[in-house]
């Protein structure tokens, strides 16, 4: 078989009806197989000698999320082809079309504020979206105690448990709200320029605009104890404040303007300032 | 828990729906996905994009690969680079299932992890650090322009006449100098730096 036509195989560099001919002569031909192979190693090779690119620590988060989704979307469980590492298949050109078995459901986050939130940061309508406790029947309040003290009683799983799901739950939440209609992605980017696309580690975050000009903020880190995050809008040389948030991950219930910069700073949670010391903006 | 697990065992553990494995998988080679990515697409937004929906078909074709066949890398690498030369081609993703295929000198690739046999190669394992160093030494076995050469098409998806005209040589130079090239490359990955292909098949 031709040599160069299989490179060009491995290469991808033909056409559809090019590659079902060249697919079937490797079945059938096992030097074939094993020059493909090994020219696919050598490729292999070249792209993991590049320089690697940092990625920021909330892509993972988002991964969950989008993974998450399409296990509630595709409910049906089956085994995987190949029940253990290294264990050869009983049928090598069997194919499956199956998706993942469906764990136990993430709860949703509340996208809206509970009443202390809601008491404290209405005026600027930033909201935290950490998973918080909500006003229930008192039935379900006495459930809830028991199952707090649960897990009062099992503090150390509650060290690991709490912050898993709210970083499973900050994954769906960014994925399904970047899938929204009209939504657009935004990297933060500092007031230096350095961008997203300079270095998929150096930025700060990400910002969601959604189509009804309302915002979800994911930032890589917490503020600092005893800090918060301020959104700001300016717009005409008039910056106007949006509100604050002491968490990571949160929504600006305001609509915000196309046109006008957003501008975001870190700042001491007691102490008004103003956006003058910018951590990051965004040119909307 | 193994605390530096294959990546065969990872993807294995991916294919039992274990999101943690895909995240060592992630943290492993979303990197130089990412640095694939940016070569080829412009967009940060769009690079960042493909990143994600790569890991998610990673997710989804784990229960159908056969690690004993494929290493975990060239297949995940491989598919990376079809998933974005579809982009930038414009057109759909391929098929590709070279998962399915055996080496036909192989009898021992019961782990892909460390027990190649004297002439055969079993694929990078990033649990593996001392192989970065056999990577980085394999990859100066090619000139810039080779390189060049083959990052054109890898990235690209430049046909062999776009080569020779981007290079303005001989289609025949450009497609011996690709087939060279990648053999020089095979050999430093094999030891055997310098044997043509014919002479590691026989």
């Amino acid at each position: 078989m031709n040599e160069d036509v299989l490179i060009a195989y491995c290469l991808g560099l033909l056409n559809e009806d090019e590659r079902a001919a060249i697919a079937r002569d490797i079945e059938r031909h096992p030097q074939a197989a094993a020059f493909v192979r090994q020219t696919l190693d050598s490729c292999t090779a070249l792209i993991l000698d590049l320089p690697p690119v940092r990625v920021p620590d909330y892509a993972k988060d988002e991964l969950v999320g989008r993974i998450r989704q399409q296990l509630q979307a595709a409910p049906t469980q089956s085994q995987p082809r190949y029940p253990h590492s290294g264990e050869a298949p009983d049928t090598p050109h069997a194919e499956q079309t199956s998706a993942h078995p469906v764990p136990t459901p993430i709860p949703q986050v509340a996208a809206t504020p509970d009443a202390g939130v809601a008491d404290v940061e209405t005026t600027f309508a930033v909201y935290d979206v950490t998973p918080r406790r909500q006003t229930r029947h008192p039935l379900v309040l006495v459930g809830q105690s028991i199952i707090i003290a649960g897990l009062v009683l099992a503090g150390v799983w509650w060290g690991f448990l709490r912050p898993l799901r709210q970083e499973l739950a900050i994954g769906q939440l960014l994925e399904q709200t970047t899938r929204q209609a009209g939504a657009v992605t935004y990297p933060l980017l500092t007031p230096a320029g350095a961008t997203l696309g300079d270095s998929l580690g150096v930025s700060l975050g990400v910002m969601v605009r959604t189509g009804d000009g309302e915002l979800l903020f994911v930032l890589r880190e917490p503020p600092p104890d005893g800090q918060v995050y301020h959104v700001w809008q300016r717009r005409a040389g008039d910056t106007q404040s949006l509100g604050t948030a002491s968490a990571r991950a949160f929504f600006v219930r305001r609509q915000t303007t196309l046109g006008s910069t957003l501008l975001l700073t870190l700042e001491p949670a007691d102490t008004p300032s103003a956006a003058t010391n910018p951590i990051a903006s965004v040119t909307l | 828990m193994e605390t530096n697990p294959s990546d065969a065992t990872l993807l294995a553990r991916v294919a039992h729906a274990d999101e943690a494995a895909l995240l060592e998988l992630y943290e492993r080679y979303a990197p130089f996905v990412a640095a694939m990515a940016r070569r080829m697409l412009q967009d940060p937004d769009d690079i960042h994009q493909s990143v994600q929906s790569i890991f998610v078909t990673i997710w989804q074709r784990a229960p159908h690969v056969d690690t004993r066949r494929v290493p975990v890398s060239t297949w995940l690498v491989m598919l990376a680079q079809r998933h974005l030369l579809a982009q930038v081609l414009g057109r759909p993703m391929e098929t590709f299932a070279f998962e399915n295929w055996d080496i036909p000198t192989s009898n021992t690739r019961g782990n892909t992890r460390g027990n190649a046999t004297e002439n055969a190669f079993s694929g990078f394992d990033m649990a593996d650090e001392s192989q970065h160093k056999h990577l980085k030494q394999a990859a100066t076995a090619l000139s810039s322009e080779e390189r060049e050469l083959l990052e054109l098409a890898l990235f690209q998806g430049c046909s062999y006449r776009e080569l020779a005209q981007a290079s303005s040589k001989p289609l025949r130079t450009v497609t011996t100098t690709l087939r060279t090239s990648l053999a020089r490359l095979h050999g430093y990955l094999t030891g055997q730096a310098g044997q043509s292909w014919q002479d590691s098949d026989a």
